[in-house]
């Protein structure tokens, strides 16, 4: 793991000489010991030891389907929405009629599987493109067999992206006064390049009472407990990973006539590193 | 290269095909765009011309040739010069638009590490340009032609980037840049452009390529025939930065050429395709032709069906002497003025007909020579002869010649009638004979020999239209070989002679109607302003009907199949029966027909063959189509109808026994068939001036004769029970007189009958028996129900021993009265056929 950081601090040494005499004061380099990892480098289907799905529209834990944000995607565990392949994890959305969706994807959770509290969460993704397509890399917290409820359980969203955005990702953290509309958010946009046509690194370093967040290794936002309105979750719950391509809803809006399907996230490994020490 | 460029420079090029022709000795020739080490330089216009760029302005005598000028006060960022283009008003003499391209006379060069085509442009107004991109190069090599429709243009500088369709294939280009812009609302005005460059942005992504916009085309074919695929398209997606700095992305659509894709035949055995988009077929069989551009399979594709070797219709063998050819490679033409008349504003849709350059006039497909029409989307297409070329005289012509070749599946029913018309415009006939589908053939020539006299022209002496007509019946179809001759028999005019029956006669039109037209309504008639009709031939095939005719064509009046001296005639064949419709086709919107103020139907029938005993025609006329629908009719029986005369028929609409005639949909001939060959005329309603029509009649009381003019004996059917009023059909039994009776068909249903609501209440205070004569040859219960709707009843069986007209008397045990009368012919079995009652009477 000590390449991996060398490389990326001459890395940023070469592109922004600025940001590298800055490094010495970031904390960067403090999570080091890998230990939970899918490289999806097994061709198929999903490695149900690390994963599991989550079907259908959510009607049956929402009230109504949309997954509580009018999303209108049906999940399903399919081939077509979802498999691995050339080394990738790929999550397909479709526009076709399905148990009375309009569109199927995919969205596969860590939950009960891998949980933990801290560390730096990163995942290798060239993302999708087009009006209403809305993946994201992002963690839930526990909620203790149903005992604790949204948003009290926390979400810390590493990535979330408009389709018709292609150049621009949100990373944010939803808790008790903080939820929704009024998460506490950034958003970081490239200046060159685009995120729908090559891979990007997102991550978050996240330890007590911060949570920061990465784009090619390049800090763009910290989050403390200074930042938020209400109580900060985020230092004693254990969170899982998600990882979904959502079609339509509040935050992304519908897919129109101009949006090409199928449209495809490709990831190609989600590691979780431990702090040093 | 002064002197070379100037020699271009008064060539100049064409728009839209930059066809341009080197001088000898030109050192620069464009061997040199194959040359490996071209110049990689991105600079088209920064401050001045680059290295090797020249101007030329379209040569199609409207471009302004000094349209463009190097502007050194208005730049782009203060630089040093821009390009400026002065776009004429529309009256400018030196040319009413401006339109150039700009090419690099080095020899071109190597684009491929860039990723777009940029630039900066403001007008001296917010105009639209009509054009602009790159890629249009010398010779008129345009195979990396990129082009922009419908640029907007701000009256401040703008960035606007064209991104490149595939970089990698811009290894050696040398259209730099290319615009046509027409003045703006009438009147001219300047545009800037600078920095005008290729950059490498690495914001552009999402290549949506496409072929045939789109779709998917599937083509029927054969050896040796070529196609071009055409609208060549790359959709690119761009990030755009605001002058706020915010970025926003945005799709751009590109017009591209064949250059940018890669092509790829399913079956290279079948069909091929080459760099450019051409398509040869070289063999039998299927191949799916598609593009893709970077490895990004484009939209649209060409499915080709080739039926391998095509077979040419059989070569002609009369002498040229005897025929008149309109359409052949074994004899000379008469002058033609089209193949396809394309009168779409009758509707037509036909395709086809109009040849290609450097083909035979007409011919659409050449093979081995020979020259063949291909019409598609057939509906009704005209090969005319009147407009600026002599109408034909074929009076000493016996025979019509034409050989159809059917590119597609032939279902019953469809057909294509060839029509004749003489005097086009001008006391104009004409005639047609029917090609059924047991005639026609699937992927095969069929060779017709028709004899004139089948078209029944009074005159041939000046055609001046063929017409295929197929009512989209038949759709896509090969025609060759189109010529009259004589084959010997001496033929002419005067009938055609010997051909046999009445079907070698010319008719006579019907008598010319007397009727005041304030006192019609009109159906069918050219002495009157007839109602709208949704058709003379309803087509119901799925109801088994058969009858051809009442069709029309182009041109005539509608529902007309034969006109004669202006007279418009329904011919209809293969009767079996036909329906007149006036506002039943729902994707019409004609009212029906109001006809209670009338007393009569008229209409004059000519029977076109021999008539035997029992032959018939019925007709019949149905008020409130499908909602509480009434119907009646009246039969014209083989004693009255006549062969090869006209016959005018004036019927009392009493007759009918409809329960109203205010909202006629539906008229019918009905002949099962003992007819088939009938024309029909002046089918029109008019009074006579006595007492209105139908709904002046009174609904029935007891007794119930269904002979009194003055009463309405309509009756309400349910559960499948058909009842007319018909002539008592076995004068015997307990009903020996010719009368009127009523007449109750079963279909099988429990329960089906009829009732009669009356003028006054059925009292049994007035007697408690009824009598009614029936006729059945089954033994069946007869159930007699007077009631109430749905309310109070009494009810009596009785027994019909089945031994043809019996009387059934009724006892019933009641003193009340009730408004309805209400019959079962057995009831509660399911017994069908038909059944007649006769004088319900109480005693």
């Amino acid at each position: 793991m000590k390449a991996r950081v060398l490389s990326i601090v001459l890395l940023s040494c070469m592109i922004v000489f600025q940001a590298c005499t800055e490094s010495n004061n970031e904390p960067e380099n403090e999570f080091n010991t890998l230990v939970w990892s899918d490289e999806f480098d097994t061709e198929g289907s999903i490695d149900t030891t690390k994963w599991l799905f989550d079907i259908g529209t959510g009607v049956e834990i929402f009230g109504t389907p949309g997954w509580g944000n009018n999303e209108l995607q049906y999940y399903t565990d399919r081939p077509e929405n979802i498999k691995v392949e050339n080394g990738l994890l790929e999550i397909t959305a479709r526009k076709e009629n399905f148990n009375g969706s309009g569109y199927t994807s995919a969205k596969i959770l860590t939950r009960g599987l891998f949980e933990r509290t801290y560390g730096r969460y990163e995942a290798r993704i060239l993302l999708p493109f087009g009006q209403g397509i809305w993946p994201a890399f992002w963690l839930l917290g526990d909620d203790s067999n149903g005992s604790v409820i949204w948003p009290q359980i926390g979400e810390i969203d590493i990535m979330e992206y408009r389709g018709q955005q292609p150049t621009i990702i949100h990373g944010s953290v939803h808790g008790p006064g903080y939820s929704a509309g009024q998460a506490v958010t950034d958003e970081y946009s490239l200046r060159s390049g685009r995120f729908d046509s090559e891979f990007h690194v997102f991550a978050i370093e996240w330890g007590p009472d911060f949570i920061r967040y990465f784009v090619d290794d390049e800090l763009y936002n910290e989050i403390t407990p200074a930042d938020v309105n209400g109580e900060w979750v985020f230092n004693d719950n254990v969170f899982y990973i998600i990882l979904n391509v959502a079609v339509g809803g509040s935050f992304v809006g519908s897919p129109n006539s101009s949006t090409p399907f199928p449209q495809a996230m490709y990831v190609d490994y989600v590691r979780v590193y431990a702090h040093d020490n | 290269m002064k002197d070379l460029n100037l020699t271009i420079m008064t060539r100049s090029l064409y728009a839209g095909l930059l066809v341009i022709f080197l001088m000898a000795g030109c050192e620069r020739s464009v061997d040199g765009l194959s040359e490996p080490s071209l110049t990689n330089n991105p600079d088209v216009f920064i401050d001045g011309f680059s290295s090797g760029l020249e101007y030329f302005p379209y040569d199609d005598g409207f471009a302004k040739l000094d349209a463009f000028q190097v502007d050194t006060e208005v730049t782009f960022d203060n630089s040093a010069a821009s390009m400026r283009i002065d776009v004429p008003n529309p009256d400018d003499p030196s040319g009413s638009y401006a339109g150039a391209a700009f090419i690099d006379l080095n020899g071109g060069r190597n684009l491929s590490e860039y990723d777009a085509f940029t630039f900066y442009a403001k007008g001296t107004k917010a105009g639209t340009i009509n054009s602009i991109g790159f890629g249009q190069g010398l010779e008129g090599n345009n195979s990396f032609e990129v082009r922009v429709d419908s640029l907007r243009l701000s009256t401040f500088w703008k960035k606007y980037v064209i991104p490149i369709p595939e970089p990698e294939k811009l290894m050696a280009i040398d259209g730099m840049f290319w615009f046509a812009e027409n003045p703006e609302d009438g009147a001219g005005y300047s545009f800037w452009i600078d920095d005008l460059k290729f950059e490498k942005l690495g914001t552009i992504a999402q290549p949506r390529p496409s072929i045939l916009n789109g779709r998917d085309i599937t083509i029927s074919s054969f050896v040796n025939l070529t196609y071009e695929i055409t609208d060549f398209q790359q959709t690119l997606n761009t990030i755009i930065t605001l002058p706020d700095e915010t970025t926003t992305a945005q799709d751009v659509m590109l017009s591209v050429g064949a250059g940018y894709f890669d092509f790829s035949s399913s079956n290279p055995a079948v069909a091929t395709v080459n760099n450019q988009g051409v398509i040869t077929v070289v063999g039998e069989g299927n191949a799916t032709i598609t593009a893709s551009v970077g490895g990004v399979q484009a939209s649209g594709s060409v499915n080709l069906i080739s039926q391998g070797t095509f077979e040419t219709a059989p070569v002609p063998t009369v002498d040229p002497d005897s025929v008149i050819s309109i359409f052949s490679d074994a004899y000379t033409n008469v002058p033609v003025d089209y193949y396809n008349g394309f009168f779409n504003g009758d509707g037509q849709t036909t395709l086809g007909g109009t040849g290609f350059e450097g083909g035979p006039p007409g011919a659409d497909i050449v093979v081995d020579g020979d020259g063949i029409i291909n019409y598609t989307e057939l509906n009704f297409v005209g090969i005319g002869t009147f407009l600026n070329v002599p109408s034909i005289d074929a009076t000493d012509m016996t025979h019509m010649h034409v050989d159809i070749n059917v590119q597609e599946g032939i279902d019953p029913g469809d057909y294509i009638t060839i029509q004749l018309l003489n005097s086009v415009g001008n006391g104009e006939t004409s005639g047609s004979v029917r090609i059924g589908s047991d005639q026609l053939l699937e992927n095969d020539w069929l060779s017709l020999d028709i004899p004139l006299a089948d078209f029944n022209l009074a005159d041939r002496s000046s055609l001046g239209l063929i017409f295929f007509v197929s009512d989209a019946t038949i759709s896509d179809i090969y025609v060759d070989n189109i010529y009259y001759y004589n084959d010997g028999s001496g033929g002419s005019n005067g009938g055609g002679g010997g051909n046999g029956g009445g079907n070698g006669a010319d008719i006579v039109t019907a008598p010319v109607p007397t009727v005041d037209p304030d006192s019609v309504v009109s159906i069918f008639s050219d002495a009157y302003t007839n109602v709208p009709v949704d058709y003379y031939n309803g087509f119901f095939n799925n109801d088994g009907q058969t009858t051809q005719g009442g069709t029309g064509f182009d041109g005539g009046p509608q529902g007309a199949d034969v006109v004669i001296n202006g007279d418009g005639i329904i011919h209809y064949t293969a009767l079996n029966f036909v329906g007149i419709g006036t506002g039943v086709d729902p994707n019409q919107s004609n009212p029906t027909v109001d006809a209670s103020e009338m007393t009569h139907i008229h209409v004059d029938l000519y029977v076109n063959e021999a008539i035997s005993n029992g032959d018939f025609i019925r007709l019949q006329l149905i008020n409130s189509v499908g909602n509480n629908e009434s119907s009646g009719s009246v039969t014209f029986s083989s004693g009255v109808l006549r062969e090869g005369e006209w016959v005018s028929f004036d019927v009392p609409l009493s007759d009918f026994n409809l329960a109203a005639q205010d909202q006629i949909g539906l008229i019918f001939f009905v002949s099962d068939a003992t007819i088939s060959d009938v024309y029909v005329d002046n089918i029109y309603y008019y009074t006579d001036g006595s007492s209105g029509g139908g709904g002046s009649k009174t609904a029935p009381n007891l007794p119930i004769t269904f002979d009194d003019d003055q009463v309405n004996y309509s009756a309400t059917t349910f559960n499948g029970t058909v009842y007319e009023v018909v002539d008592n059909p076995n004068v015997s039994g307990s009903n020996n007189t010719a009368s009127k009776v009523g007449s109750i068909t079963n279909s099988g249903a429990q329960w089906e009958g009829i009732y009669f609501d009356l003028e006054n209440n059925l009292d049994f205070g007035n007697g408690q028996t009824i009598t009614m004569d029936v006729y059945s040859t089954s033994a069946i219960p007869v159930l007699l129900k007077i009631e109430v709707d749905q309310g109070a009843f009494v009810e009596v069986a009785q027994n019909h021993s089945g031994s043809g007209w019996e009387e059934l008397t009724f006892n019933f045990t009641s003193s009340d009265s009730f408004p309805r009368v209400t019959i079962f012919m057995d009831g509660p079995g399911t017994s069908t056929g038909t059944f007649y009652i006769d004088n319900i009477q109480q005693n």
